[in-house]
């Protein structure tokens, strides 16, 4: 009788990472196949084009493959990552000046109007989309972590520079900006 | 104000929004919990936030980008080739070292001033006598720095008003630890090194 095969499990990220500054460069090819996309989408939500969220995300691996003697065993990979690929969008953003420009043309918003309540559902995307942007960069940031990546708010602190309590506090601010935003724009 | 307890809700309202998506957890949830199920007002406000998160999630999903393998592949590849040209950092011999160095040298100076009136010529017989005691103390087991320390006069011992009368832990942690600041090291990079970074970031855009 043969015994069950253990199923194999992807590796963790620690323990790609202890694999990669041990010298196994394959360790960190793996956490750039699995971080690459989620970073892309959180940048480019920031930056709205492909050309700069391509870059900052690459920058942002090859900052981490530079610097993975400095990173921490007490955090995660995905957070420190994140940290960095943050930084880079927001300071791209921030020398940009275009921080309250940087919302999505009209045209290029997905709008399939084939009704009333379409055009309802479209412009209040649009209100929400706007108020979204004039959000103070740690907020958006909050924001953008813990609704869209789905980090605690223990780990939106850690990408964010700030403790827990502080994510949490940046977080209810930004939520009553965006409802008051909305309202301001009137209901649909 | 929660109509059965009494409680106001100015005591949870910037809580509701992280307990509305599910951000707290223990006796914190548990407050939200047991004041919005009696309160209207905080109640109809968690469902207007949930109303508003749903909108985020929606809004991100619309509106992300979607690429086709080949762009996940290419830029793998770009970052692989990147990095070919990075040397990693190890510093985790540099930090420690200057760490050291930085706690030796602020043991010297500490020693210097307090035992700088001893090294010189006695001039009267009470110099003579905190020489010997110098000299006695020389012998002794005891770390220089706690001898030093015994000899100094309380008054000087004693903080300064705007002394915080211990070390920052924060400086602690930047001497002793790792900083995680992306932009941190860049300077440890040779000028071939950021010429060849900047060359293949180049040719990624």
């Amino acid at each position: 009788m043969q015994a069950a095969m253990p199923q194999s499990q992807p590796p963790d990220d620690a323990h790609l990472v202890e694999r990669f500054r041990a010298g196994d460069g394959r360790a960190f090819g793996e956490l750039v196949a699995r971080w690459q996309q989620p970073l892309f989408r959180l940048v480019w939500r920031f930056v709205k084009n492909d050309a700069d969220a391509k870059d900052i995300v690459q920058a942002a691996f090859v900052r981490a493959w530079a610097n993975a003697a400095g990173f921490r065993a007490d955090s995660s990979f995905r957070t420190w990552i994140y940290r960095i690929a943050a930084n880079l969008a927001l300071n791209h953003v921030r020398d940009r000046g275009r921080w309250r420009e940087a919302a999505v043309a009209p045209d290029e918003l997905p709008t399939e109007p084939t009704g009333v309540a379409r055009l309802v559902e479209a412009e209040s995307a649009r209100r929400l989309r706007a108020a979204v942007e004039t959000l103070p960069p740690k907020q958006r940031l909050v924001v953008e972590l813990r609704v869209n990546e789905g980090l605690s708010f223990r780990e939106v602190g850690e990408v964010a520079g700030c403790s827990e309590d502080a994510a949490k506090a940046n977080f209810h601010h930004a939520i009553k900006r965006l409802r008051a935003g909305m309202t301001e724009g009137g209901e649909p | 104000m929660n109509p059965r307890t009494g409680a106001p809700c100015a005591t949870v309202a910037e809580q509701l929004a992280a307990w509305a998506d599910g951000g707290l957890q223990g006796g914190a949830a548990r407050q939200v919990a047991e004041h919005v199920r009696d309160c209207p007002t905080c109640a109809a406000e968690v469902a207007d936030i949930r109303n508003l998160l749903g909108g985020l999630r929606d809004l991100a999903t619309t509106d992300a980008p979607v690429r086709d393998p080949a762009f996940w592949q290419a830029m793998a590849a770009e970052i692989s080739a990147q990095t070919q040209v990075v040397r990693p950092l190890r510093r985790s011999v540099g930090v420690p070292a200057l760490a050291f160095a930085g706690m030796a040298l602020a043991a010297a100076l500490a020693l210097f001033f307090v035992r700088g009136p001893t090294a010189t010529a006695p001039r009267d017989g009470a110099d003579a006598g905190s020489r010997s005691v110098a000299v006695a103390d020389a012998g002794s087991a005891a770390p220089s720095v706690v001898r030093a320390a015994a000899r100094t006069p309380a008054a000087l011992r004693a903080p300064a008003a705007d002394d915080p009368g211990e070390t920052d832990p924060a400086l602690l942690e930047d001497l002793g630890g790792f900083d995680d600041d992306p932009l941190d090291d860049i300077d440890e990079l040779g000028d071939a090194e950021l010429e060849a970074l900047s060359r293949a970031l180049g040719q990624g855009a």
